[in-house]
């Protein structure tokens, strides 16, 4: 087992590294990470804040059909005015903020179904 | 030089606006100038007056990190500034104002598109006032032009230009890890030492100006205590309340 540090998008993280090659050839395969659980009516996509800041617009309502790309927040933050999009296509299921709420970064925002 | 591509309109709605809807199919680097401007925005939806002034945005899609985005608005501030200090002795109010004296002379309204956590389309507008001789009247005492600032009118292309030229020099001094532009938005600030009204949209505190820091943000001393703050408006007097130019 060693550990490294790894840098990810600026963040660090401290990880244990197992070889696979050094683990004995009888040793069961280790089992791969669970798959994230799939969408399931009354989930789905959860468009997040990329960074902390200020709703200044909500662009979308329940019920609304997006698609992937449309806007649907606007985020005033570090003096910018950032368009946040849609990640999937679909239906406005929820819409968790409102214009002035100040939120954080990778809050929920809006969930596509 | 980056900003080389560059589309030229004789009216739009807004040149920012004109990005925002065709990023996806412009290159990297495109620039658009707009001879006029019919529906001009400044920050938070304010609506910027447009006469016969510069109005350009240029498109980056370069993949940058998204906490080194703040800097950019000192790179664009630092262009704008280099851009007009050969004519008029004007400073930069933090985050995106040039100003003379007291009243503004240019602004800079730069928005993101963002998709996964990842920056997709910079985009990034200057409105210089030039040759306007006359603002509406709510304008007249917190906005002046190049023309009336100096007694005369001032050639747009050459402006232009030197403002493409500066924003390549600085914009490449950003992506070299350099800080001329941070020293640039420091030593001209408009607002270091001064007493200003700061608002982080939630509540408007007394606050005086420390510093503007090399990570693009403001340092500001509220009551006992020191906070550095991403985002915000300041207010030097009530004058600035409202509309913008």
């Amino acid at each position: 087992m060693k550990i490294y540090r790894l840098k990810v998008n600026g963040k660090v993280y401290v990880v244990e590294v197992e070889s696979v090659e050094e683990a004995p050839a009888s040793a069961p395969t280790p089992q791969a990470a669970p798959a994230p659980p799939k969408p399931t009516a009354g989930e789905g996509a959860v468009v997040k804040a990329p960074m902390q800041g200020t709703i200044i617009d909500v662009k979308v309502r329940v019920g609304d059909v997006v698609k992937r790309g449309d806007v649907v927040v606007v985020l005033e933050a570090m003096k910018l005015e950032n368009d946040i999009v849609s990640t999937a296509s679909g239906t406005v299921k929820e819409v968790l903020v409102e214009k002035g709420q100040n939120v954080d970064n990778q809050a929920p925002l809006v969930i596509i179904g | 030089m980056r900003f080389a591509h560059e589309l030229v309109f004789a009216s739009l709605p807004s040149t920012n606006l004109f990005l925002k809807e065709n990023f996806k199919s412009l290159p990297n680097y495109a620039v658009v100038h707009a001879k006029e401007q019919t529906a001009g925005r400044g920050r938070l939806g304010r609506k910027w007056f447009s006469g016969d002034d510069l109005a350009l945005s240029v498109l980056i899609k370069d993949a940058l990190p998204l906490d080194e985005l703040p800097k950019t608005a000192l790179v664009a501030a630092a262009a704008a500034w280099k851009t007009i200090h050969p004519l008029l002795p004007v400073a930069i109010k933090w985050p995106n104002d040039i100003v003379n004296g007291d009243k503004k002379i240019a602004g800079i309204l730069s928005e993101t598109v963002i998709d996964s956590q990842k920056l997709v389309a910079l985009i990034i507008g200057f409105g210089i006032n030039v040759n306007t001789l006359e603002f509406p009247a709510e304008l007249t005492e917190k906005a002046t032009s190049l023309a009336l600032a100096t007694g005369k009118r001032q050639d747009i292309d050459s402006l232009k230009q030197a403002l493409l030229e500066n924003l390549d020099h600085y914009f490449r001094d950003f992506l070299e890890g350099g800080n001329e532009f941070i020293e640039i938005a420091h030593a001209h600030s408009s607002l270091i030492g001064k007493e200003v009204i700061f608002d982080d949209f939630k509540t408007r505190r007394r606050a005086k100006v420390l510093d503007i820091l090399g990570n693009g943000n403001i340092l500001l001393e509220i009551g006992e205590e020191r906070r550095e703050y991403s985002s915000g408006e300041i207010t030097l007097k009530e004058i600035y309340r409202g509309e913008h130019a």
